[in-house]
């Protein structure tokens, strides 16, 4: 099943009202100017797929990965991923001088726990607003490093993706990064009737 | 769902929980270590005169929304240090703290969870590995740039169109440059490390240089070894 382009624009714009509301967040607490915006999305319905896109998109293989796994009227989890380089500047940025080595981009443990606050924060801004607009009910987990990267997302159940490329700018510095939603089958159904419940109020 | 809040006083991680009025309902004994403050003095107080960030709205909402949505929330080290002061090794230092709160539904009310990891040790010995880390790159980049001023300097003397010797404070040849070998009609390894009073003999096995150019080099060679006596 393809999104219908009112579909994606809505969708789009919840992650972007969401993606605001986490910039907020963080330019609160490192008292840096952050921007962070949602200028693309896709719905995959395979992991494979969902993996090709993300891996082409970002144009690494590699990626660094925070999950936060929900569950309530939508089971699944929500991912943010970045290039390793991307995460290493973030962290470095965000946190108390260099997060890992920069040689080869890798992140220590001080600078997992940024990305995890970082991840924490996106996602739940995203997710807060998705289950605040569509009226849903959604617990979350205490989000994780993924240290397997994006192949650790992908399993073989049936699983939608809902994956967007994520734009950040910290200070002026830009760095790209992916939010993926990941829903289980029945929910992925019961979000789009959510979606077009809410595009039919307003188109009434 | 009754839980016993002492449980918490058998894990490794500094553990408190608070209600939604954000009052301290249990302290942990690793927190208490950590913070000189007993159970007995910590539980029954508002959280914000333990954890005086609290009273700021970027650190007092997330935790209330802990509370009222479930949503958990993380604070990392590297960027708050702490959210339950506790006193370094350092006067006027604190421990650096991962904080992770998250929910814990308790008789039936929502009550805030916090987990801490100390990552003091962790992160200085870090720094300290970064630091080495820098120096040692610096080390490398100036003996790359070294090596690289060498081997010009190695092309030059062997290009050279005079013949360069360098010998040791005992007149022993350290080096000697091609034009060298060229002039004084000797093989490469046979004379290394020796006299060179002994090399520039005419009586030197092979075919010996002259004694004019055995003179001249012997001089040549004393008036650059810097001063020190070849004999």
């Amino acid at each position: 099943m393809m999104l219908s382009e009112e579909q994606r624009d809505f969708i789009c714009e919840l992650f972007n009202i969401g993606a605001g509301h986490a910039a907020a967040t963080l330019n609160d607490f490192v008292r840096r100017r952050v921007r962070l915006q949602v200028p693309e999305l896709r719905l995959c319905r395979s992991g494979t797929e969902a993996l090709s896109w993300m891996q082409q998109t970002m144009e690494e293989p590699r990626l660094v990965v925070v999950q936060m796994p929900f569950s309530g009227d939508m089971d699944g989890s929500a991912a943010l991923a970045f290039t390793p380089r991307s995460a290493h500047l973030l962290a470095s940025m965000l946190g108390d001088g260099d997060a890992g080595d920069e040689a080869d981009a890798r992140l220590d443990t001080i600078g997992e726990s940024v990305l995890i606050e970082v991840g924490n924060v996106l996602m739940n801004g995203v997710m807060g607003t998705l289950a605040n607009i569509l009226g849903m009910e959604v617990r979350y987990q205490v989000p994780r490093f993924l240290h397997g990267g994006p192949e650790g997302l992908i399993d073989d159940g049936d699983t939608a993706f809902l994956v967007a490329r994520a734009r950040l700018s910290l200070s002026r510095t830009e760095m790209e990064g992916l939010i993926v939603v990941m829903f289980a089958l029945h929910s992925h159904a019961d979000f789009l009737r959510a979606v077009d419940a809410r595009l039919e109020e307003a188109a009434g | 769902m009754s839980v016993d809040l002492s449980l918490f006083d058998h894990v490794q991680e500094g553990v408190v929980v608070a209600d939604a009025g954000l009052v301290v309902r249990h302290w942990n004994s690793v927190i208490a270590r950590w913070s000189g403050i007993d159970p007995s003095d910590a539980v029954g107080r508002p959280l914000i005169a333990l954890a005086p960030k609290l009273e700021d709205d970027r650190y007092r909402r997330p935790v209330e929304a802990v509370i009222a949505r479930g949503s958990p929330v993380t604070f990392s080290a590297a960027i708050h240090h702490y959210i339950i002061p506790c006193p370094g090794k350092e006067p006027g230092e604190f421990r650096q703290q991962d904080t992770v709160v998250c929910p814990l539904p308790v008789d039936g009310a929502t009550m805030a969870l916090f987990s801490v990891v100390d990552r003091t040790d962790h992160i200085a010995n870090l720094r300290g590995l970064q630091q080495a880390n820098v120096k040692l790159r610096r080390t490398v980049r100036l003996r790359r740039e070294s090596d690289r001023i060498n081997m010009m300097l190695a092309a030059g003397m062997d290009n050279a169109a005079e013949a360069i010797l360098v010998v040791d404070h005992r007149g022993r040849l350290e080096y000697a440059n091609p034009m060298f070998y060229r002039l004084a009609q000797l093989e490469i390894p046979s004379v290394k490390g020796q006299l060179l009073t002994e090399i520039l003999r005419t009586d030197q096995g092979g075919a010996a240089p002259s004694r004019g150019d055995a003179g001249d080099l012997q001089r040549r060679a004393v008036a650059r070894s810097g001063g020190g006596d070849p004999a």
